[in-house]
C-alpha cells in the first residue's frame, strides 16, 4: 500500500515529468512511450496490493524515468546508469530533496541487469517487476524484437529463452499475479512463433531441383 | 490438376550448371550471414517459391537463369543499411561474380536483369517470365506471420505504424502477382496477414485501454485519460 497520497506540488511535477518523458520517448521504438506508461500502470497497481509501505512519489517518478537512459543510444547496456544522471541532472533543477532523489535514481540504476546491481529496496523491486510484467505477452514480444539486429531466427530464439525466465524471476507474488495470464499468452506465443519458424526452415530444406538424377549436394538434407 | 514435374521447366539443370549453382549457394550463404531482415533463409525460401512456380505455370522457364536470379536478388543489400538501390548494386555485383566463371554475357544479362527488377526501388517492373516469377517470390516472403516480423525486427516506427504498412504491403503485393500458382500461395499467406495484424492490433487496443486506467494515489481523482489521451499518437 501507499504510506500516503501524492501532494498537490508533487502531482504537478509529476505532470511536468511526464510531458518531457512523452516527448523523449516519442522517438523511441520497442520501449515507446506506452512501454512507460504501461510500466507505471503496473508499479502502481502492485504497491497498491503488497502489505509493505510505499513512497508514491518516488515510486511514479522512477517509472517514468526508468528507461530514460536509452534514449539516443544504439545499444542499452548503459542505460541504467545513464538513466540514473539524467533522471538526477532533471530532478536537481526541481525542489525535490537530494535524498528523494537518490532514491529514484536508484531505482533506475536497479531497474536492469544490465547495471549488475539487483533491487533492494521495496520500490527498487516494485519497478523491476513492472518491468519485467510489460515484456511478457504478445506485445512483450513485439516490442522485444523491434529494432533488434540478427536474423529474425536469433532474434526470435533468444527472445524466447529470455522471457522464459522472466516470469520465476518475479520479486511479488501480486506480481506473479498479474503476469499469469500473460505469461500463458506469452508460452502461446512463442509455441506459434517457433511452429512459424520451424514450418520455414522445413520448407526451405525440401528444395526440389530441376535435375535430371539427384546430383544436388549442396544443402544438408533433413 | 497439372501433373507435376520437372518437364514444366523448357529442361533440366546441366551438371555445371548445378556445380556452379552449388558454389553461389555458399557464397550467397557466407554474404547473407549478417544481413538482418534479408537473412539466407529469406533468399532460400524466395529460391524454393520460384521453383514452385516455374513448375506450376505452362510458360518456358530457363532454370539456370531463374535459379541464380534468386539466389542474387538481395546480395545489393549487403553491407549497406537501406535497401534504396539494391537492385542496381545488386546486378553489378551479379555482373563481377559471372564475369569470373563460364557463364555467357547473353545469360549474364538475363540474370542481371531479374535482379534489378525484383524490387521496385528500380523503378522498372518486372517483363520476362523468369523476372516475373522472382518478383512473385520475393513478394510472397513479405506475407504471413514471418513477413510481418521481419518487418517489425526491420522497418523504423512504432509497433502500430508497421503494421498498418505491413497490411498495406501484403495486400499491394497480392493484387499484383502475376502467375496463379503465386496467387494460389499468396490467397492464404494473405489471410494469414490479416489474422495475425488483427491479433497483434487487439493487443495493441488492449494495451492502450489499460494505461488509460493508470489511477494514481491522489486526493481527488485526475483525469489521467485525459492528459494522456494521446498515448501511441
Amino acid at each position: 500500500m501507499f504510506e500516503r497520497k501524492l501532494t498537490r506540488k508533487e502531482v504537478e511535477l509529476i505532470q511536468e515529468i511526464e510531458a518531457f518523458i512523452k516527448d523523449k520517448h516519442s522517438q523511441a521504438q520497442g520501449h515507446d512511450h506506452s512501454h512507460v506508461l504501461q510500466v507505471t500502470r503496473y508499479a502502481v497497481q502492485i504497491a497498491e496490493t503488497i502489505p509493505d509501505e510505499v513512497n508514491p512519489f518516488i515510486l511514479i517518478c522512477a517509472a517514468l524515468f526508468h528507461d530514460i537512459g536509452r534514449i539516443g543510444t544504439v545499444t542499452g547496456v548503459l542505460h541504467g546508469l545513464r538513466g540514473a544522471t539524467i533522471a538526477d541532472e532533471y530532478l536537481e533543477s526541481t525542489w525535490v530533496s537530494s535524498d528523494v532523489r537518490k532514491k529514484i535514481s536508484r531505482i533506475i540504476t536497479r531497474h536492469t541487469p544490465t547495471s549488475m546491481i539487483p533491487p533492494q529496496s521495496i520500490e527498487e523491486k516494485i519497478i523491476y517487476d513492472a518491468d519485467a510484467l510489460d515484456r511478457l505477452g504478445l506485445m512483450g514480444m513485439l516490442r522485444g524484437i523491434m529494432g533488434k539486429s540478427g536474423s529474425i531466427e536469433s532474434i526470435l530464439t533468444d527472445r524466447m529463452q529470455r522471457r522464459a525466465g522472466d516470469y520465476d524471476k518475479l520479486y511479488f507474488e501480486e506480481s506473479q499475479r498479474i503476469g499469469e495470464r500473460l505469461q500463458a499468452k506469452t508460452i502461446q506465443v512463442i509455441q506459434s512463433f517457433r511452429e512459424a519458424l520451424d514450418k520455414r526452415a522445413e520448407q526451405i530444406v525440401h528444395i526440389e531441383w530441376p535435375v535430371e538424377r539427384n546430383n544436388m549436394s549442396g544443402e544438408e538434407k533433413g | 490438376m497439372r501433373k507435376r514435374g520437372d518437364q514444366v521447366f523448357e529442361r533440366n539443370l546441366t551438371r555445371r550448371e548445378m556445380e556452379l549453382i552449388e558454389d553461389i549457394q555458399e557464397f550467397i550463404k557466407e554474404k547473407h550471414s549478417q544481413s538482418e531482415r534479408h537473412d539466407y533463409t529469406h533468399v532460400l525460401q524466395v529460391v524454393r517459391y520460384a521453383i514452385q512456380i516455374a513448375r506450376a505455370i505452362p510458360d518456358e522457364v530457363d532454370p539456370f537463369v531463374l535459379i541464380c536470379g534468386a539466389f542474387f536478388h538481395d546480395v545489393g543489400w549487403i553491407g549497406t543499411d537501406n535497401g534504396i538501390l539494391h537492385g542496381l548494386r545488386g546486378a553489378t555485383i551479379v555482373d563481377e561474380y559471372f564475369d569470373a566463371t563460364w557463364v555467357s554475357v547473353d545469360i549474364k544479362k538475363k540474370i542481371k536483369r531479374i535482379v534489378i527488377r525484383h524490387t521496385a526501388t528500380s523503378m522498372m517492373p518486372p517483363q520476362t517470365v523468369e523476372e516475373k516469377i522472382v518478383w512473385d517470390a520475393d513478394g510472397l516472403d513479405g506475407m504471413g506471420l514471418i513477413g510481418i516480423l521481419r518487418g517489425l525486427v526491420a522497418e523504423e516506427g512504432s509497433i502500430e505504424e508497421i503494421l498498418t504498412e505491413e497490411f498495406r504491403e501484403s495486400r499491394k503485393t497480392y493484387d499484383k502477382l502475376h502467375f496463379e500458382e503465386s496467387r494460389r500461395i499468396g490467397k492464404e499467406l494473405h489471410k494469414e496477414t490479416i489474422e495475425v495484424i488483427q491479433s497483434f492490433k487487439r493487443a495493441l487496443d488492449h494495451r492502450l485501454k489499460a494505461i488509460e486506467q493508470l489511477a494514481l494515489p491522489v486526493e481527488r481523482p485526475v483525469n489521467w485519460a485525459r492528459v494522456w489521451v494521446d498515448v501511441e499518437n
